[in-house]
């Protein structure tokens, strides 16, 4: 029973980074993760279930720039999602 | 907590073994409650031994402040200075630096030094005081130590008598939590003086000349040459020569050297010290392995691991004290460099397979001291009439030679009683005591034959009549009527194979006599294994202490048996019996386990095979790939096609450098690669001179392939470089380092894993000046298409079939390489506009001077450098990942402003000096990043067109930064005698994408520049300082007078300095930082104060890079090693610490960069910053470890870090 | 009753404007090639049911251990290993 109740409140939570995701569609987002490579900077484009579509502004390697990417939420370890009141996301150039 | 500790440093003779030979002005720090009692031992015993004359070590917990009052009571100013910790350098550096307050301690006073031992690991000290590398020095006569730092919580006993303990080199280790272990310290040093009992220097029995200088352990050493005159003088051991005793303690009785004893089954740690002053050692330990790194499970397994001048390792072997198979009995440790070996630098790991209480004695009647069994283990059984226990069921005999294995000579002898006994269950040949190998293994058998045949070398006849080599014995015959080309050998296996070896010895009795050696009766060989499991009393392919020896007489044959557990690198093989006398003829090879279900092919015809040095390996499931095998080899003794002898030592028998190189028995040296335009630009092309003799590794673009690199003799240091591919420092970490360059010593070995990009001949090379000069180098042809004597891999797309005829030998210029621009550029392209030129560099203040320096700069500014307005300074250029970067290039070298037009360039030398008459040509070769082989490698290589420029040319290189490399050297290659120890080098630094560089001073934004500040969007804003290390430098005092460096640097030298004999080829020449060398005999010749020679009170601040900080500022030091000698060198810096692999957070932590050569690369990101973690200002010393011979010759500089804002250096991020 | 997870977000609302240490599962990260663990000490400036804020927030990084990111992050509370608010942000404590 609490084994149950424990799965849930996981769930719960990974539901609620889903949604705060759906709820930033549009926005750019700083996402870093264990797995190559490692950061993504981009626009949210959408979430499907617990994914999320990014069009890709800049990762750690230029070729994977500019592409459409699919994000696993479970495996973000941190982000940060630009909004009007916060600072901004730079640029990367060169 | 704080612990406190009360050190002297005192005079004292420091007897080296039981023969007498001492060094009567040793010096040594010492607990203060034990020095009346040290000085008392060893006034009563003058000529034996003392066990409380060793290294000081203490001991301390991670976290602990460790307060140590400091007596000073030799006749010159000394202190303590201490790596890995973290202290206030005005107070505690011992030593006397910049603008720090002196810490080192005047003669009779004292001081407290207080250090932060943050984590745990193995804190060398020494003393800064004296840095004189000469007999007059401290650190040569002993003047160093260890504090071991161990887990939090751990407590600490003596092994004999169970109690509490306050300084030992031997020590069990307690812990609430953690097993319990023996610990035990390894203190490597060299060069020590030593007198024998007459006072006057050892003289070898055999040669009548000098004996070789100190090599030991722990103010130890056991000498062959000491060994040996007993035999000749009839005492033991009659029939005996001398190398095949000289670890055989049935002979002579236990070592002086250190003997680490142990249950089998314990748990061990060593800390690996370094505190010698000169010579690169590697530290080989039989039967087991260790993670190279000891908190990273990732980290390579090794077995033999090179450590240079004042650095240290820590060595956790594997499953304790005898391995996976529990093997027990003796077990030697020994510097692996034969000529150290012999002079005395081994010692033992003994493991007792029985309780020993202090009621046995060894066989000898030498009585056997108790030793504590580990209080969380269960004790061994004790000792029995019918099981006595190692070494006592063994059938030897007392002054003779140990006695043969049972079973496993062929024809021989059956066990007697109480090996019956001793044994396991169901002994067989090659594992009686215990069986590495699990029932229902694979079984591989190799019938091996080591036979001697003359081996040419290279096709000017260079030779060794002598050469003697491991062959299958199904290849015997080939071999020696010529069919098959004599090469190393190596066998191929998977893992989980049980592998069973019948090795025949074939050798005549005698190694006869000639230029280089005496002649010696070489009469059993055997054939020592390192990296498999094996029953190390039967199995050694050795003679060690009380266990068997295991070797073999001539005609006969004996059985080993070993298990390859896992996938394994390449592991190495040799003799033990005779090395000194033969391995440098050919006794080596290697076996490689490869992964389980691999199958081996002749990469010519695809048929299965079982040995080779270059084999194809097919996998079910993993890519196929290309196994090459090069091993490196010096002491080659070689004659010309006329019989004359090749660089032959003073005396024959003499250790001193004898000899010249090989690669798998062959070279190509360069003096024959000039042709009729005689320009050194050519002497890689095989267009001009054909392919090189030295092995050509083939396979097809794109290929994935394995390097195995190893080192089969016998005493240096190599420096293994690929130009154009790159590989992960560690195999199996995908967050280490990449890496083209390797530092090897003999016995080490590497696996390279990587792929060919691209098709187009890559250089491989030993890539120091004189191992290139004589002939180490070759290529990695990758084709494009189809050619008839190579197999595709399976698993690749067929290769197309042969479109055009390869090309061949012209004996002319090469063709000039395709443009490298018409390739398409990736990302934005930075542009580089870069010019060679000649122009004297000026060192340092006191007018050391090169008038013929060589360097790269940007176009831009060369007008200001030639003019004086600008200092000449190594070029170093900067862009970031996802960059490529167009260099172009200019020659505007002056054939005139070369000084040796003649074409012998006279000092420093190389071994075989030849005419080499300077190129006008030039290129720029970089390290790392990511070109095109054909049109962008910066040197005119195998069938690749000419990528070189001529005076007036221009040509761009186009390179692609792929990948967060950080340093990358750059460099000549069209000349590697007049060009590179010149100042032909510079650096590029890949940066994090989006990085801008600015002047740490004025905080506009540069293009070029060693100390810059980094500014990135999402990172810290970093301090950059880049060093270049460099040797083999030509240098003139103000007076013009050429500089005999290391020579002429010496602080003190004694009046019977022998210079001709004191120095190899390779530690010729001046070296320093980034074209500065801050020579301490300037300062000493000013002001002969010793102990302040590093003081900027005094002196004024060092001509190498000052680099200023603020407390805490991010600084990242690129470490750069372009040139040039073979001699290895270690970077410290005073206080601070940084990750072992900067991309790798599990990986050691460590206050030094160890045995940097010609090719090394690192990048250091300071824990904590500037100041470290404890927040610290003050002058912070970065220099060399090595007291012989680099401190002295000015290898050392500043890091400044200020705490309070100084008005012209703005803060990092203003 | 409460549901558990709100229980935590209203424990941890009680942290909002306060400094806390944060570790979360990563072996390590990598930021253009500069590797660290994920040690983040910061200002918590949001609590929402799945992710907490903290801005400005300081990532330990080995050679500049008070690096204060120029952007506010957001962790993911099933990231978090562990947490603390008894470590001040400006406290220097070995990170290897």
């Amino acid at each position: 029973m609490q084994k149950e109740r424990l799965k849930m409140i996981n769930e719960r939570r990974h539901e609620a980074v889903t949604k705060h995701f759906k709820k930033n569609v549009n926005r750019r987002v700083f996402i870093l993760t264990q797995a190559f490579p490692f950061m993504f900077i981009g626009k949210i484009k959408e979430v499907i279930e617990d994914i999320v579509v990014l069009d890709v502004e800049t990762t750690s390697v230029a070729e994977l720039e500019g592409k459409e990417w699919s994000v696993h939420i479970d495996s973000i370890s941190v982000f940060y999602i630009e909004t009007n009141i916060g600072p901004s996301i730079p640029e990367l150039k060169g | 907590m704080k612990r406190k500790y009360h050190v002297v440093a005192i005079p004292i003779r420091i007897v080296v073994n039981t023969f007498g030979d001492h060094n009567p002005n040793g010096m040594m720090y010492v607990l203060k409650e034990n020095e009346q009692k040290v000085k008392d031992l060893v006034k009563k015993n003058p000529f034996t031994p003392v066990d409380l004359v060793e290294p000081l070590v203490i001991r301390a917990n991670a976290g602990d402040i460790v307060e140590i009052q400091f007596e000073n009571k030799l006749p010159f100013h000394t202190g303590m200075h201490f790596y890995e910790a973290e202290y206030d350098v005005c107070n505690a550096d011992g030593a006397s630096v910049g603008y720090n307050k002196d810490s080192t301690v005047a003669p009779g006073d004292s001081i407290i030094y207080r250090i932060h031992a943050l984590e745990e690991g193995n804190y060398f000290f020494a003393d800064l005081g004296n840095p004189s590398s000469s007999k007059n020095g401290s650190n040569s006569n002993g003047l160093f130590g260890g504090l071991c730092v161990e887990n939090r919580f751990s407590w600490w006993t003596d092994p004999v008598s169970g109690k509490p303990m306050n300084s030992g080199m031997y020590a069990d280790v307690h812990h609430p939590l953690l097993p319990s272990h023996r610990e035990y310290v390894w203190m490597f040093h060299d060069e020590m003086e030593i007198n024998d009992v007459t006072g006057n220097r050892p003289i070898n029995h055999i040669t009548n000349q000098e004996e070789e200088s100190f090599h030991g352990a722990n103010y130890r050493y056991e000498p062959e040459n000491r060994r040996a005159q007993l035999i000749s003088e009839g005492v033991v051991c009659p029939n005996c020569v001398g190398e095949e005793v000289h670890h055989d303690s049935w002979v002579f009785g236990d070592p002086s050297a250190p003997i680490l004893r142990g249950y089998v089954g314990d748990p061990a740690r060593i800390r690996l010290f370094h505190g010698g002053q000169k010579e690169t050692h590697v530290f080989h330990y039989h039967v087991h392995q260790w993670f190279e790194d000891p908190q990273d499970l990732s980290s390579t397994i090794v077995d033999a691991q090179a450590i240079s001048p004042q650095s240290h390792y820590t060595i956790d072997p594997l499953y304790g004290l005898g391995s996976l198979q529990g093997s027990f009995g003796d077990i030697i440790i020994h510097c692996h460099l034969y000529p150290h070996f012999a002079a005395g630098m081994w010692g033992m790991n003994r493991i007792f397979d029985t309780l020993q209480d202090g009621s046995q004695c060894y066989p000898n009647g030498v009585p056997i001291k108790a030793l504590q069994p580990l209080p969380d283990r269960a004790p061994p059984p004790k000792p029995t009439k019918q099981k006595p226990g190692f070494p006592n069921f063994i059938p030897g005999k007392v002054g003779n030679k140990a006695p043969r294995p049972p079973l496993g000579i062929v024809g021989g002898r059956d066990m007697t009683e109480l090996e019956r006994h001793a044994a396991i269950e169901k002994p067989r040949p090659g594992a009686v005591f215990t069986d590495p190998c699990p029932e229902e293994t694979p079984v591989k058998e190799f019938n091996v034959s080591i036979i001697e045949l003359p081996i040419i070398y290279n096709r000017e006849g260079w030779h060794d009549p002598k050469g003697r080599i491991y062959v299958l014995d199904e290849d015997v015959e080939d071999v020696c009527s010529g069919k098959k080309e004599p090469e190393p050998l190596v066998i191929h296996a998977s893992a989980h194979t049980c592998i069973k070896i019948n090795f025949t010895n074939r050798l005549p009795h005698i190694l006869d006599g000639d230029a280089f050696q005496l002649v010696t009766r070489t009469y059993e060989t055997g054939f020592h294994i390192h990296f498999v499991k094996f029953d190390v009393l039967v199995c050694d392919g050795a003679n060690v202490g009380w266990n068997y020896d295991s070797s073999v007489l001539p005609g006969e044959t004996i059985r080993y048996s070993y298990y390859a557990d896992v996938e394994l690198k390449a592991w190495f093989f040799h003799d033990h019996l005779f090395p000194l006398s033969h391995q440098q003829h050919g006794v080596f090879g290697s076996g490689v386990v490869h992964p389980r279900f691999s199958e081996f092919l002749n990469p010519a015809t695809g048929e299965e095979v079982d040995r080779g040095t270059q084999v194809t390996v097919n996998h079910p499931l993993i890519p196929n790939y290309r196994d090459f095998a090069l091993f490196a080899q010096d002491f080659t003794l070689l004659f010309d096609k006329d019989g004359k002898p090749l660089n032959p030592p003073k005396f024959p028998g003499s250790q001193d450098d004898p000899g010249l190189f090989g690669v798998n028995y062959k070279n190509e040296p360069l003096q024959f690669r000039l042709g009729k335009e005689c320009d050194p630009a050519y002497s890689f092309s095989s267009f001009t001179h054909g392919d090189p003799v030295t092995p050509i590794l083939r396979a097809y673009a794109g290929d994935p392939i394995r390097i195995r690199l190893l080192q089969g003799a016998q005493e240096e240091s190599h420096s293994f470089n690929v130009h154009g591919l790159r590989w992960l420092n560690e195999r199996g970490n995908l967050s280490s380092r990449l890496d083209c360059q390797q530092h090897i010593g003999i016995s080490e070995s590497f696996t390279f894993e990587t792929f060919i990009p691209r098709p187009g001949d890559y250089l491989w090379a030993f890539e120091t000046e004189e191992d290139l000069w004589n002939g180490l180098w070759g290529l990695i042809r990758a084709y494009k298409e189809k050619v008839p004597d190579l197999i595709p891999l399976s698993d690749r797309p067929m290769p197309m079939k042969q479109s055009r005829p390869l090309p061949e030998c012209t004996g002319k210029k090469p063709p000039p390489a395709k443009k490298a621009t018409l390739l398409p550029a990736k990302g934005p392209i930075r542009t580089f506009d870069i010019v060679a030129f000649q122009v004297p560099i000026t060192y340092n203040d006191f007018g050391d001077h090169d008038p013929y320096g060589i360097i790269f700069a940007l176009q831009e500014d060369m007008e200001d450098i030639l003019q004086g307005k600008k200092k000449a300074e190594p070029l170093v250029i900067r862009a970031n990942v996802g960059d490529t970067v167009d260099v172009t290039l200019t020659s505007k070298l002056k054939f005139d402003l070369f000084p040796f037009k003649d074409g012998i360039y006279p000092y420093p030398e190389v071994k075989e000096q030849a005419f080499y008459p300077p190129s006008l040509r030039i290129s720029l070769h970089p390290q790392l990043v990511d070109y095109d082989v054909q049109t962008s490698a910066g040197e005119t290589v195998g069938f690749n067109g000419d990528q070189t420029v001529g005076p007036g040319e221009k040509r761009t290189y186009r390179w692609y930064v792929d990948s967060q490399l950080g340093a990358c050297g750059l460099w000549d290659m069209a000349d590697i005698r007049n060009h590179k120890s010149q100042g032909a080098f510079g650096a590029f630094i890949a940066e994090p994408r989006g990085t801008e560089y600015v002047d740490p001073y004025t905080l506009k934004p540069v293009r070029s520049g060693a100390n810059v500040i980094l500014r990135n969007p999402l990172l810290p804003d970093v301090r950059e300082y880049v060093l270049l290390i460099h040797d083999g430098v030509r240098l003139l005092d103000q007076n013009d007078e050429l500089i005999i460096d290391p020579i002429d640097g010496i602080l003190l030298p004694p009046p019977d300095l022998d210079k001709e004999d004191l120095v190899d080829t390779y530690d010729q020449g001046s070296r320093g930082f980034n074209y500065r060398c801050e020579r301490l005999i300037n300062r000493y010749n000013k002001n002969p104060v010793l102990h302040k020679l590093f003081s900027s009170i005094v002196f004024g601040d060092p001509a190498t890079p000052v680099f200023e900080a603020y407390t805490g500022d991010p600084v990242t030091i690129r470490l750069i090693t372009p040139a040039e000698r073979r001699r290895s060198h270690t970077f410290h810096l005073h206080g601070h610490r940084w990750l072992f692999d900067v991309k790798d957070m599990d990986s050691r932590v460590e206050s030094f960069v160890g045995h940097n050569v010609a090719g090394g690369l690192r990048n250091l990101q300071l824990l904590g910053g500037a100041g470290a973690i404890g927040g610290y200002s003050g002058d912070f010393m970065y220099r060399a470890g090595n007291i012989r011979w680099d401190l002295e010759q000015g290898m050392w500089g500043i890091m400044r870090v200020h705490k309070e804002i100084q008005k012209y250096l703005p803060p990092i991020n203003e | 009753m409460k549901q558990a997870d709100e229980m935590l977000v209203d424990y941890m609302q009680k942290l909002k404007g306060e400094e806390v240490l944060v570790i979360t599962r990563a072996v390590q990260l990598n930021l253009l090639g500069q590797v660290f663990r994920p040690i983040f000490a910061g200002k918590v400036s949001d609590i929402q049911l799945g992710h907490l804020t903290l801005s400005p927030v300081i990532i330990k990084m080995v050679n500049a251990p008070f690096y204060e990111f120029p952007l506010p992050l957001s962790i993911p509370l099933e990231q978090i290993v562990a947490f603390s608010t008894e470590i001040p942000s400006d406290m220097a404590f070995p990170l290897t």
